[in-house]
């Protein structure tokens, strides 16, 4: 008995085996393909199963997707197109199979299409366009491709199409709000910064007018503590530029108004301002470069970039150390003048330099570290170098010292005329020329001060000319000494000769340049334009070339007759 | 000649203070108002030699009291100079074409604001040169 059942099991076993190889065989015939129907014995019979359309789950799958999907030949025909693919262009599904799917893309994304089908017949793809509308609209899409085999023609493509126009929605109410947002905080901090200054500007008046002995002398004592009230004063309204300017250049709102700077008077103005800070911390400032060059650039801006790095400078760098600031035109770069900030004190180190011109970075992350500011002033003066279309950059060694250079780009006459030659666009009908022609006196006392008397005189000359109308070229220097101003005014001669008046009268007022100097002063006007409405760039570009001769030659001529 | 006659229009009591002191002292003489509306009345009636003038105003905006002051005939030759706690961009540009003198932010550096209130007096002629 034991041995009969024995057998009996052995027996079920080996045909169970047989029974599940057949079965597996039978599987991967499926899978590979080779089988096209199944018949099944069962308690009612055989069941026969066709398996000639085996994508048969995947087709329902597929039009029931929200996605669009469509099967494409080599060549990119539309063989099969769900509900939804023919919904997003706006088409009965009869009319898409059979055309070939790049019609159904707009116009500009047709010529890449082919190579997106050929690259997707080695890898999958996916790349964005847009489907063409029934109604001359356009659907953003994103496209996915991959290669699939079909059963007639080999290769093929199975495409699928997501709708992106709800993203792109949202990505322009995202993009609208965060405007809206930033129009807000400038706002806000416009409205802030009004506040702040109200009360400054009382606690700045009430002390200069103590300052200055309006009411009543003030001792010694008195004096250094209103000094430090003043400087306390000025540091906060540095504060409240600082904060403003940085919400102005993230609503991209700064604007620069270029003239020509002599770069050796910015610097040596910056150094003058911080002469004192300097001297307080017994740190010797120093500088040192070409005397002549000028850059196209707005001499706010350039003042703002070096008390800014120079400040820093001294901030950073220990009692008795040094700083020095460098200017000349920059190595490889002619058209532009390379300015650069040196320091003996802490340094940098590298992965904080990478950080510095970043917004509110502060070494050490923190704001308690002795040191006053808001930590917006490197990025500030990064925005403002780039708006002068320059570059800025730091070197540093930790424990030896941090060189801050930037570049500016190197002054001609026409960079500069196009303020004087338009006015909102329109050519204005006149551009006349101011000659100053000035000489010290004869004296041993007005020749040794002749520098300090020309620079009194070019700040005269700022002073009386408009910022958007007329521009102060840079002196041309004549022998022995002696030279001549002149100003490039954007009117005709009665306004040019106004403008001429107030500069001898500002001359007679001043004592030390009516002790100092001879200057005569004279008007013409170098250039009538005619009406032009609209003059296009290359318009103004060439009237420029024109005047910038004509300037040069007057003034020339001027210095050349003496 | 007499002392020149400024009209200083100025909403915050400090700053009248402060500026009447600094304005007298520089040998001026000085009116007041505190807004708009009233800024107005006392220029009409007062022809100041020269007003200096806020913009953010109770009863009236300073430009609202430029344009009146502008387009009277007794007072179209007076001088403006703006002394403003407001933003230079957008209100210097505003201002000066608007007529104004000269445009100054506060707080204003004092040196640079009594030079231009001399400068306009004297084109006038309310200042001898």
């Amino acid at each position: 008995m034991k041995s009969q059942c024995g057998r009996n099991l052995r027996a079920e076993l080996e045909h169970t085996q047989a029974r599940l190889a057949e079965l597996e065989a039978t599987m991967n015939a499926i899978y590979r393909g080779e089988v096209d129907a199944l018949a099944v014995g069962g308690p009612q019979g055989s069941r026969i199963f066709t398996l000639q359309n085996p994508e048969e789950p995947y087709r329902i799958l597929a039009e029931r997707m929200s996605e669009g999907v469509a099967t494409l030949s080599a060549e990119g025909t539309i063989l099969f197109c769900n509900q939804r693919l023919a919904k997003m262009t706006g088409l009965p599904p009869e009319r898409m199979l059979g055309a070939p799917f790049v019609s159904k893309l707009c116009e500009e994304d047709r010529a890449g299409f082919p190579g997106l089908v050929q690259l997707a017949l080695q890898h999958n793809v996916r790349s964005e366009g847009h489907l063409l509308q029934e109604n001359e609209s356009v659907l953003p899409v994103q496209l996915s491709l991959s290669r699939i085999l079909l059963q007639e023609s080999g290769e093929g493509i199975c495409l699928v199409a997501t709708d992106l126009s709800e993203r792109v929605r949202a990505e322009e109410e995202l993009r609208l709000s965060r405007e809206r947002q930033l129009r807000l905080k400038d706002e806000l901090l416009s409205h802030v910064s009004h506040e702040l200054r109200t009360p400054l500007a009382c606690i700045h008046q009430f002390t200069t007018i103590l300052l200055d002995g309006i009411s009543g002398e003030l001792t010694a004592d008195q004096s250094g503590v209103l000094e430090i009230i003043l400087k306390s004063a000025n540091q906060l309204r540095t504060m409240i530029d600082d904060l403003l300017e940085t919400a102005r250049i993230e609503a991209g709102k700064v604007k620069v108004a270029r003239s020509c700077v002599v770069l050796q008077d910015a610097v040596r103005e910056a150094i003058q301002m911080l002469r004192g800070t300097a001297a307080e911390k017994g740190i010797d400032l120093e500088r040192e470069g070409h005397s002549e060059l000028l850059v196209y650039a707005d001499p706010r801006r350039v003042l703002q970039i070096l008390l800014n790095l120079i400040g820093n400078a001294l901030k950073f760098t220990p009692a008795g150390g040094h700083v020095e600031v460098k200017y000349g035109v920059a190595p490889g770069e002619p058209g532009y003048a390379l300015v650069t900030v040196e320091d003996d004190g802490c340094g940098i180190s590298e992965p904080v330099q990478a950080r510095v011109f970043e917004r509110l970075y502060q070494e050490g992350g923190s704001i308690d570290q002795g040191h006053e500011g808001l930590g917006l002033g490197l990025a500030i003066c990064k925005e403002l170098v780039s708006s002068h279309k320059g570059k800025i950059w730091v070197e540093s060694q930790p424990g030896k010292g941090s060189t801050f250079s930037f570049t500016l780009p190197v002054y001609s006459l026409e960079r500069i005329l196009s303020p004087v030659l338009t006015e909102n666009g329109t050519l204005r009908r006149a551009v006349s020329l101011i000659l100053v022609r000035a000489v010290p006196k004869p004296t041993t006392a007005a020749i040794e001060q002749w520098s300090r008397t020309r620079r009194k005189l070019n700040e005269l000359l700022c002073r009386c000319s408009l910022p958007d109308k007329d521009v102060v070229l840079p002196s041309v220097r004549a022998q022995p000494a002696g030279e001549t101003f002149a100003i490039l005014a954007g009117t005709d001669a009665s306004g040019a000769e106004l403008l001429a008046q107030r500069i001898r009268q500002q001359m007679k007022r001043c004592q030390e340049l009516s002790e100092n100097c001879v200057a005569q002063v004279s008007s013409q006007v170098v250039r009538a334009t005619q009406e032009l409405e609209t003059p296009t760039k290359e318009d103004v570009e060439a009237i420029a070339r024109e005047v910038a001769c004509a300037v040069s030659q007057a003034m020339n001529m001027r210095s050349g007759s003496r | 000649m007499s002392k020149p006659k400024i009209l200083v229009i100025e909403d915050d009591n400090n700053m009248r203070i402060a500026l009447n002191m600094r304005l007298k002292a520089a040998g001026y003489e000085t009116i007041f108002a505190t807004d708009g509306l009233s800024a107005t009345i006392v220029a009409f009636k007062e022809v100041p030699d020269l007003v200096l003038l806020d913009l953010g105003l109770p009863a009236g905006d300073g430009f609202v009291v430029m344009e009146r002051i502008r387009n009277n005939a007794k007072l179209c030759c007076v001088p403006v100079i703006v002394l403003t706690a407001r933003e230079v961009r957008g209100n210097k540009d505003r201002a000066l074409a608007a007529g104004a003198y000269a445009f100054f932010q506060k707080p204003a550096d004092n040196e640079a604001l009594m030079d231009a209130i001399e400068r306009a007096l004297k084109g006038t002629g309310a200042l001898a040169t």
